[in-house]
């Protein structure tokens, strides 16, 4: 791999940051010699435990399905719903308050609500979530489509551009730092979300682990969890959405 | 038989940024276009001219426009180039080719403009000259009919604006060009609407002698 100057600085940076940490949690643990705070050696070895087992892969796999499902209703969902309020001035008119209460909405009334209505089940966990990210969703597209430039689109309509054509190639490019910023918020919340949906009404999952960890007073499989879920959502963000914003920003770069 | 008619008489055109005045913008202006013809409209910033080139493209609703021949495939050029900064300036071209238009026009095209080699380059590395000539090729690759030019020259250099004037000057498509510079106007136009008053209506009418272009841009400026 050929990382340049600043990439490979950058990552040199990341991971001297990350070995901090390790370093500084080792010395806390080892100072507390407390049940409740394992080393980060006790939390790996752990992590590898479950690894072999089986278990990890499957209530990790369990939890990205949820996650994934609840973040592409969300991000459709609440994109649809956004531009459509961005576009049209009375239907924001009559749903901004709607808007405006849901996205206050706690997310725990919203998961035991869909839980109590919907049953306890898979479809009602992952509709709790993505309602959860819904509103505030709708919110950014919303602010972004009525900030989509008249000029630009008084051209694709001078130049007779199709409705699809008009979308993808004028408004989309526009729209899409707003979608990102969605997706970015959107991951971060959702799967804290979705951990909570989980401990309250699934028997498989990340969440229902930490949950059976919390009953067992297992601090070290809670971390092992969670620390395997974070470099997962690291992943990614490492992975997928900065090397994706990196190719759809590129016109700015080159100025 | 004229390829524009343009009647306003008995028609409130209010103004896009006080909709529901009292006040129209545009008087009862009326005039006709010829095949071939380019008519400028020349007249302050404010009167209404590029309401009326899009009132005239049925961009803003409204009645008083007649095409007789019936309506040309029109392309714009507006005073601010409007591409798409995230394509690159051949994609941009590209897009208004007409359907089943092909693409490999567009670097002649370019090059007819002085752009030769830019076609990969996104908008923003061209200077405000160059994005106007880019803007220019994307309407002329939409094989245009007829030809609307709300300010085409307007802060461009001398070289810039003569490279412009030129090519426009080459196709000599029926247009009807909107501007307040009256070397602009001259140079490019046969025919005058010198435009004033409130609501706006035409106040004098100038044919131009091609051969003596410079003394129509001395009584538009007198």
């Amino acid at each position: 791999m050929n990382l340049g100057g600043a990439a490979g600085e950058r990552l040199l940076s990341r991971i001297v940051s990350l070995c901090l940490l390790g370093v500084l949690w080792h010395v806390a643990s080892v100072v507390t010699h407390s049940r409740t705070l394992p080393g980060p050696v006790a939390v790996a070895a752990r992590l590898q435990e479950e690894i072999a087992s089986g278990a990890m892969a499957h209530h990790l796999g369990i939890t990205l399905f949820r996650v994934a499902c609840a973040f592409l209703l969300s991000l459709v969902g609440g994109s649809i719903l956004g531009i459509a309020l961005g576009r049209w001035g009375r239907l924001d008119a009559v749903f901004d308050s709607w808007l405006i209460g849901f996205v206050n909405l706690p997310a725990l009334v919203i998961i035991v609500l869909a839980y109590i209505w919907l049953g306890m089940t898979e479809s009602a966990a992952i509709i709790a979530v993505a309602l959860n990210k819904l509103p505030s969703t709708a919110i950014l597209l919303r602010e972004g489509t009525r900030a989509l430039d008249p000029q630009l689109n008084l051209m694709a309509r001078a130049f007779r551009f199709g409705p699809w054509t008009s979308f993808r190639h004028v408004a989309l490019p526009q729209l899409t730092p707003y979608l990102l910023g969605a997706s970015r918020s959107g991951l971060a919340l959702i799967w804290k979300v979705v951990l909570v949906a989980e401990i309250l009404g699934r028997s498989d999952g990340v969440g229902f682990q930490i949950e059976v960890c919390f009953q067992l007073f297992d601090v070290a499989g809670i971390l092992a969890y969670t620390i395997a879920f974070a470099l997962v959502v690291l992943g990614l963000e490492w992975l997928l959405l900065q090397p994706f914003e990196r190719r759809i920003n590129r016109w700015r770069l080159a100025s | 038989m004229s390829l524009l008619r343009v009647d306003l008489s008995g028609y409130a055109i209010p103004s896009p940024a006080s909709a529901g005045a009292m006040q129209p913008l545009l008087g009862p202006i009326a005039f006709d276009l010829a095949p071939g013809e380019v008519v400028a409209l020349f007249g302050p910033s404010g009167c209404g001219k590029t309401t009326l080139l899009k009132l005239i493209d049925g961009l803003i609703p409204g009645a008083g426009i007649a095409w007789p021949k019936g309506k040309p495939r029109t392309a714009w050029v507006f005073q601010e180039p409007s591409l798409l900064p995230w394509r690159s300036v051949a994609d941009n071209i590209a897009l208004a080719l007409p359907q089943g238009g092909d693409r490999a026009i567009i670097p002649a095209l370019l090059e007819s403009l002085g752009l030769g080699g830019w076609g990969g380059s996104f908008p923003n590395r061209l200077s405000l000259g160059m994005a106007r000539r880019a803007a220019v090729a994307r309407a002329l690759a939409a094989s245009p009919e007829f030809l609307l030019l709300d300010e085409p020259l307007a802060s461009l250099d001398a070289s810039s604006a003569e490279a412009l004037r030129q090519v426009l000057q080459k196709r000599h498509l029926p247009t009807l060009l909107v501007s307040h510079d009256p070397a602009d106007v001259a140079a490019l136009a046969d025919r005058v609407l010198v435009l004033g008053g409130s609501p706006t209506v035409i106040r004098d009418t100038i044919v131009v002698d091609p051969t003596q272009r410079h003394r129509a841009a001395q009584l538009l400026i007198g």
